[in-house]
Order: C-alpha cells, then sequence, then structure tokens
C-alpha cells in the first residue's frame, strides 16, 4: 500500500458569499522512499494541498475528502492526535526559512524543542542528537553556530536548519514547498544535493512542490502538474519530460528558454482565479489546442498509458513534443 | 558606438561595528569595468550579494560612487547638472524586479505612465493621453487606463512598468532582475516583450538577472560578477559554449537543465565570504576547485584578447 493516498480532496475558501472551490477532485499517491514532484504556477493550489497534508489550513480554508497516511485520514484526525504526528511522521520545510524560524530563540534550541517534543530522551541526549543532525545537514562548526540566531546565518544555513529540524524525527514522509526558490542556483544545489543524501539515508519519502520544472526533472520520479486547483497531468519524470501530453505542460516546457534562436512560445493570458474559472476545460481559455468542446464540458483525467494520467480529450491528437 | 562605458568603478558602504571602533567597508563593487554598445544587451550575473544591483543603481546615478566614473556618450554622468542632467535622465530607464512594489498603488495606470512625459513635456492634453494608450497596446495592455496596481497579476504590472518606462523613449534601459518575481509562462510572455522592444525600438539594454538560462536567451555580451569584480567577461556564445573561470563553470552547472535524471557534478562547497571580509588574492580561491599556489595570495587581473576577459591564474599564469 502507498504511504500516503489523495482521494478526492477538495479545498474550499470560506467567504462571506459562499465557498470557494480552489483543490478539485485532486487524487495521486507517494510510494515509501520515493521522492513526488508536484509542480505548477502560483495559484494552482500546491501549497495548499501540502498545508491540508499537515493540517495547517487557515482558519478561513478547509479541506474535504482523504489523505490516508500509513492507513489513517489524517484529515478526520483529533487535533492532539495529528500534532503528534507533524514533525515526527510527516515534516515539513517551507520556502522562506527566515519566516519560519523563530527570530528570538537560537537556532540549536529551536532543532532541540522537535526532540524533546516527540522523544523522550533528557536534555543532555537531546543535545547530542541536535548537534548530530547539525552535522547531518552540514553545517560547519555545528558547536558554535547551535548558539546563533537565525538572523545571524545565510538564507542557504537557515534552510539547512529547517532541514535538520525536518528531519530530526526521522520522518516517513517530508514535505519540500519550494525549498530552493528563494536561494542562488550554486546554494540551490547544494541543498537539493543534501536532501538526496538524507532522503536515501532516512529512506523517506519526498512531495517536493516547486514551479521549477528543473528541480522536478533532476530530482523527481513521479510528477504531477497542476492547474487552477486541478491535477492535469500525471506520469514518471521521464514520460512527463519526453512525452507530454496536457497542453499546459507541452506550454510549460516551451516557455523555458533553451539557447539563442529557438524562438519562445509562451502560453497566452494569465492563470484565471478560483472564482472566475472558464466553464469546461479550465486550460480552454489559453489553449491553442482547444476545440470548441473543449469549453463546454470539463475532461476527465483519463489513462493515456500505464502510469500516465492527463486531463485533455485531445491528447493523443497532440503531437509529441520532444525536449530538445 | 559605445552607449555607456564604465571605469574603474567602485561602492563602498560604510558598516558601522562598534561604537568606537572606526568604520568599516562593504566593498559592493570594487574596480568594475564594462561598456554597453548601441543595439546591444549587456547582461550582468552572479549570485545575491556580487554587487549587481548597486551596479544598476549606479547606472542610473540613484546613488553616487566611491571612485571611477560612468560615461553616457561620452559625458561622465556624475558631473551632469541642469537640462543635461535631465537628459540623462530621460534616457536611461529602469525596470525593478519586483513590480509589487514598483508601482504607486494609489495612482492608476494613466497617472503613472503620464508622468514621466508631463515631467519631460513630451506631451500634454488629448496627445498625452494617445501615447498613455499606445504605450500600452505597445506592451499588450488594452483599456486599462482608470485602473490601478491591485488590479493586475505580476505579469501585467510588470508590462505596466515597462510601459512607464518606454514613455520617455529611453535609449537604455537597465532591466533589474525584471522577470525573477513572475511564473514561467508569464516570464515567457515579458521575455517575448524585451525581445520585441530590442528589435523595433532600438532600445539597449542592460540586464540583470541571476538566470542563466535566460541570460543565454537574451543577452549579446556578459560580465560574471563575484565579490563586486568581474571575473569573466564576453560574448554570450562563447561563455556559454566554453566558460574559462572555474565560477562561471559551477554557475553554468548549478541551473538544472530539463533532462530527467542528469545529475550534476561540481557542487560548489562552501556559500560566498561576506563582502565586508573579502578573502585575499582571488576573492573565490576559498570555493574554487581547481586553486592552486599563487590564489590565495596574488589578486588576478581581468585580462584577455579578443573580447574574452578572465580574472583566474589558471588562465594568465
Amino acid at each position: 500500500m502507498s504511504l500516503l493516498q489523495v482521494r478526492d480532496l477538495n479545498i474550499f475558501f470560506r467567504t462571506q458569499s459562499g465557498s470557494i472551490n480552489i483543490v478539485n477532485n485532486l487524487n495521486f499517491d507517494i510510494e515509501e522512499a520515493t521522492v513526488f514532484g508536484l509542480a505548477g504556477e502560483s495559484g494552482s493550489g500546491k501549497s495548499l494541498t501540502a498545508l491540508a497534508i499537515m493540517g495547517i489550513l487557515p482558519p478561513n480554508i478547509y479541506a474535504e475528502g482523504t489523505v490516508n497516511f500509513k492507513g489513517t485520514n489524517l484529515l478526520t484526525l483529533s487535533p492532539e492526535a495529528i500534532r503528534d504526528l507533524r514533525g515526527r511522521e510527516i515534516s515539513m520545510i517551507f520556502q522562506e526559512p527566515m519566516t519560519s524560524l523563530n527570530p528570538v530563540l537560537k537556532v540549536g534550541h529551536q532543532i532541540r524543542e522537535v526532540i524533546t517534543t516527540h522523544l523522550k530522551v533528557t536534555k543532555k541526549e537531546a543535545d547530542k542528537i541536535t548537534l548530530g543532525l547539525m552535522r547531518a545537514v552540514k553545517i560547519p562548526a555545528p558547536e558554535i553556530r547551535m548558539k546563533e540566531y537565525p538572523h545571524q546565518m545565510s538564507g542557504g544555513m537557515r534552510q539547512r536548519i529547517m532541514m535538520a529540524m525536518a528531519i530530526a524525527c526521522s520522518p516517513s514522509l517530508l514535505i519540500a514547498d519550494e525549498p530552493t526558490t528563494a536561494l542562488d542556483v550554486t546554494i540551490q544545489a547544494q541543498l537539493l544535493e543534501l536532501l538526496r543524501d538524507l532522503r536515501q539515508q532516512k529512506n523517506m519519502a519526498v512531495l517536493l512542490i516547486t514551479h521549477d520544472l528543473g528541480v522536478i526533472a533532476e530530482n523527481a520520479e513521479k510528477v504531477a502538474i497542476m492547474y487552477a486547483g486541478r491535477l492535469v497531468e500525471l506520469a514518471d519524470v521521464h514520460t512527463l519530460f519526453e512525452e507530454p501530453r496536457h497542453p499546459y505542460t507541452i506550454g510549460l516546457l516551451r516557455c523555458l528558454p533553451r539557447g539563442k534562436g529557438t524562438p519562445l512560445k509562451p502560453i497566452p493570458g494569465t492563470v484565471p482565479k478560483p472564482n472566475h474559472l472558464p466553464p469546461g476545460c479550465k486550460f480552454s481559455d489559453r489553449c491553442g489546442f482547444a476545440i470548441p468542446e473543449c469549453k463546454t464540458k470539463e475532461p476527465a483525467l483519463r489513462k493515456i498509458k500505464d502510469g500516465h494520467l492527463a486531463r485533455c480529450i485531445r491528447a493523443e491528437e497532440i503531437e509529441q513534443y520532444k525536449v530538445a | 558606438m559605445k552607449l555607456i562605458e564604465v571605469k574603474a568603478l567602485k561602492k563602498y558602504f560604510p558598516v558601522k561595528k562598534t561604537a568606537f571602533a572606526r568604520h568599516e567597508w562593504l566593498k559592493a563593487v570594487d574596480g568594475v569595468d564594462f561598456s554597453l554598445e548601441k543595439d546591444r544587451v549587456f547582461a550582468l550575473v552572479g549570485e545575491s550579494g556580487c554587487g549587481k544591483s548597486t551596479v544598476a543603481r549606479l547606472l542610473l546615478r540613484l546613488i553616487e560612487p566611491t571612485e571611477g566614473e560612468i560615461t553616457f556618450k561620452g559625458e561622465n554622468i556624475f558631473k551632469l547638472k541642469g537640462q543635461r542632467l535631465k537628459a540623462f535622465r530621460r534616457a536611461v530607464q529602469i525596470v525593478f524586479q519586483d513590480p509589487f512594489a514598483s508601482l504607486n498603488p494609489r495612482r492608476t495606470v494613466y497617472d503613472t505612465i503620464s508622468e514621466p512625459m508631463k515631467i519631460h513635456k513630451i506631451a500634454k492634453g488629448s496627445e498625452l493621453k494617445d501615447r498613455v494608450v499606445e504605450l500600452l497596446r505597445k506592451v499588450g495592455l488594452q483599456d486599462v487606463l482608470n485602473r490601478y496596481p491591485h488590479e493586475f497579476s505580476g505579469g501585467q504590472r510588470q508590462r505596466i512598468c515597462i510601459a512607464r518606462a518606454l514613455s520617455v523613449s529611453p535609449e537604455v534601459i537597465v532591466a533589474d532582475e525584471p522577470l525573477s518575481a513572475l511564473d514561467v509562462s508569464i516570464q515567457a510572455q515579458i521575455l517575448n516583450l524585451l525581445m520585441d522592444l530590442k528589435q523595433q525600438s532600438g532600445i539597449s539594454f542592460i540586464f540583470i538577472s541571476h538566470d542563466l538560462k535566460v541570460v543565454e536567451y537574451f543577452s549579446d555580451e556578459v560580465a560574471v560578477m563575484y565579490l563586486g569584480k568581474i571575473v569573466e567577461y564576453a560574448r554570450t556564445e562563447d561563455i556559454f559554449r566554453q566558460p574559462y573561470h572555474p565560477y562561471t563553470e559551477i554557475l553554468l552547472n548549478s541551473t538544472p537543465g530539463i533532462k530527467p535524471g542528469t545529475k550534476r557534478r561540481q557542487i560548489l562547497s562552501a556559500e560566498v565570504p561576506s563582502p565586508i571580509d573579502i578573502p585575499p588574492g582571488c576573492p573565490f580561491h576559498p570555493r574554487c576547485p581547481k586553486r592552486f599556489s599563487p590564489c590565495d595570495r596574488i589578486v588576478p587581473e581581468l585580462e584577455g584578447s579578443g573580447g574574452r576577459l578572465v580574472a583566474c591564474h589558471l588562465r594568465t599564469g
């Protein structure tokens, strides 16, 4: 059985004039010790999906459906039970490490807190584990660094601290929401390599959320592409990049500059707001392949071949797009 | 023709350490030379903190340099006064990174775009309005004159910023990370727009970016900056075909490609040192995988021939 099964997950935004559906009937599985990439532009609902799995949606947003983690539905757990799971079985790192660390506590203290919350250890043992974790995430001179405050560290170092906290209890699932977006490419490369190493050592599954298809291509095994709160394509990483079948996926790949001379073909228009979605296929108003039928009926996410799903009625007709 | 020439440009910022100690200096830009030819795109790349945005601010004369000069059409921009300064302000425009922070939220699109033309007395009355409409059409926006910035998405706001820069018919646009706050599909739209402007309006660009794929696509020449210095300077094709400086090589290597399963080999071990405490010798030597004896003692000069310059002992030694 899969480690995490998301079934018919819907996320709603509560407003005075009723609820707005932001994430619509999401279904996917994450297997143990694999990296699952979730990609899409801002507003596609990928971060809310992560927050729903963690059970930390803001008060005006709620989720329906099931999120089975090792057989337990996380959405129906009591707040105490899910708090016990968070940090121990499932943990998360965020895009901006400065805003997710407490600025008035030393980083060593913040890592130790995860350990003393979930494990029965003495203070001395907790300190020892903290140092070990800081070494595991390759922070130089951890004895000194553990006494520093977040503002004394660089963005890359802070993200390492976040990673140390996330892996403290050897969770089965790590959710990484845009973990390297705020960082320089050289630091991004360091952190992604670290993530790969840690994943192998700890045998963790990773839900990697990013808008950067390059990061997905290098790190994920399975990939889901989201658009307007829906999964539009799901496949293993090779199929997705070599034989994409959804016009949105193809459009995203064509947006990436590939050297001089190759003309860019941007996707026209902008991502629609969740309360102003077009009828029919949600991508139809920006899609070059759209036919009248696309504008009336929303297509289902259907099987193209084993392990490859796409939400497009013309998926078979679309000429295969080669990655140059 | 050389539009802009930057000569031995330095900008140091004072940093107070303790109440009694004298100033230390943060060397944001430490001796930079380059030039922008007409109808070309010159790109400045490097990690955050390397000084590229400080160069942008100097180019606009938003700040004064510690040493060195920048000439625009042969005149030192830091000595300009009165009408000549005004003409320079008109000729060189900027587009910033964050379109959410660079538009006044209380002014309509019309107010924002018409103001530069009023200041420079380019048009008034109905002609002014026609020009604003025409500029908006050029950047792909219609019927938005009386709307406010919050009604637009990031990509649309960046279009408004570009229209504002274009309003005074500039000769040079300094674009400081104009794409990095935008989504992938929108980045491609804005990049195409900049491409069109370059080809149709004869505007030259100084393009500042950390995204090497975009730089390769858009620029003609590239300078790679590291801790306030240019470490490599070459034509875009050359640098992307064969980087000379180990730092450039690693930067190129660090950008993830879209071929699944490719693993990068070279990963930098440490982080950028503080620009207050720049390492002796070659500033890159503590992180360089190819360092050898002179690197920690002697500062390499930016040297070379045929338009390819590199500051590395491996190439000159």
